[in-house]
């Protein structure tokens, strides 16, 4: 008696011993590979296809670095060092600067908007304090000093961001008595000219 | 895709058909057909063999890996490599059989459980048939079917050979066992 198991198992080996007693003759795969040498698609498709995507692929990465940078933009962050000078018993750095991490730590602040802020409550707050002093130009920077008191540097990236008071840059002097605005933390948010100086008595 | 031209060398010898093809395709070179054609030009050819006859089995693998040489993107991957090959090597088999007016297996499935009855007839002594013969006693239709499962397809591949519902193919594979097993009881009877 044949079983399934059995049964299948023989009708198997008897496929693959006909299967061997039956092969494509060689000469029909030699005369199939002729063909296709003689054919040989003008192989130069398949390698210029190739070269086409090699190609387009170095296009694609130079046009990808070549952008980039345009994008790409780094925060800057308001930053300020505080120190005690020779003759100034405060001296403040104010100035932009990338990231840093310190700074990462910081939030990024446009001194517009702080402006803003500024003059919304100007009336009414007590976080924005302004003082008098006397704007330098020192080379790369631009200095505050009150008095003896204070000397406050402002790098140029900042100065060119701060509210002047509908003033340009280059209509301040290169000594001018201003008033400048400063927030809580001791930011500036704006600067103005004024035609009265202060007053330092000789210490 | 074109990539294979510059990963062909991470091939080996053990390159799938898939691979094989892909690589054949893009560069044209005549050794991966070769390949190819070593990796199941005989399945094909027996199974064209046993559907027709030799000669009619020569010509129509020639024409299949022609087809292959001159279409290359007729094969789109949507299937395996070997499943698309018996598909068109079953089509230019069927239209080269109704060309020749040798086509006679458009019979309605209900007619296919009479061919067990064939067995039935057989005197003992052509029960001591080879195996290719018993093969040839099954019609067109239930022999394919079987065929290709012994061949390794799955039910699935080879409703989509056949184009063929699964339930269809489920039917002829057990009329062809069916008549197969009757045969082998005879022999073993005899034995």
């Amino acid at each position: 008696m044949t079983t399934p198991e059995h049964f299948e198992q023989k009708l198997q080996q008897q496929y693959q011993h006909d299967k061997a007693c039956h092969v494509l003759p060689q000469r029909v795969s030699s005369e199939i590979v002729r063909r296709a040498r003689s054919v040989k698609r003008n192989n130069g498709m398949g390698l210029w296809r190739n070269t086409q995507l090699a190609m387009s692929c170095a296009l694609l990465l130079l046009m990808g670095y070549l952008l980039q940078p345009a994008d790409k933009k780094v925060p800057l962050y308001y930053q300020v060092v505080v120190t005690q000078g020779e003759h100034y018993k405060e001296v403040q750095q104010h100035r932009l600067s990338p990231q840093t991490e310190y700074m990462a730590l910081s939030p990024q602040v446009d001194p517009s908007v702080v402006y803003q802020q500024y003059t919304a409550a100007q009336q009414r707050s007590t976080a924005f304090h302004y003082h008098t002093g006397l704007l330098r130009q020192q080379e790369e920077q631009w200095q505050i000093t009150v008095c003896d008191d204070l000397l406050l540097t402002i790098d140029r990236q900042l100065l060119s961001q701060l509210n002047l008071q509908q003033h340009k840059l280059s209509d301040f002097a290169q000594q001018q008595w201003v008033e400048f605005v400063s927030n809580s933390a001791g930011r500036l948010v704006a600067i103005k000219p004024v035609s009265s100086g202060l007053y330092c008595s000789e210490s | 895709m074109a990539l294979s031209f510059f990963v062909s060398s991470w091939f080996g010898s053990d390159s799938s058909a898939e691979q094989l093809f892909a690589l054949y395709r893009d560069t044209g070179s005549p050794a991966y057909l070769e390949k190819l054609i070593a990796l199941h030009g005989n399945e094909l050819y027996h199974f064209l063999a046993q559907q027709s006859d030799k000669a009619l089995a020569e010509d129509i693998s020639q024409q299949c890996w022609l087809k292959l040489i001159e279409q290359p993107y007729s094969f789109a991957g949507k299937s395996s490599f070997k499943t698309w090959l018996f598909s068109v090597g079953r089509n230019c088999l069927i239209d080269e059989l109704r060309r020749r007016q040798r086509w006679q297996a458009d019979m309605p499935e209900t007619e296919l459980a009479a061919s067990t009855c064939l067995a039935q007839q057989l005197d003992t002594n052509r029960r001591q048939l080879l195996f290719s013969e018993q093969l040839q006693l099954l019609p067109f239709l239930q022999r394919e079917a079987l065929m290709l499962q012994l061949e390794g397809f799955s039910l699935q591949q080879i409703s989509d050979i056949t184009r063929q519902p699964a339930e269809t193919i489920k039917s002829r594979l057990r009329y062809a066992r069916q008549f197969l097993q009757q045969l082998a009881g005879g022999s073993d009877d005899n034995a």
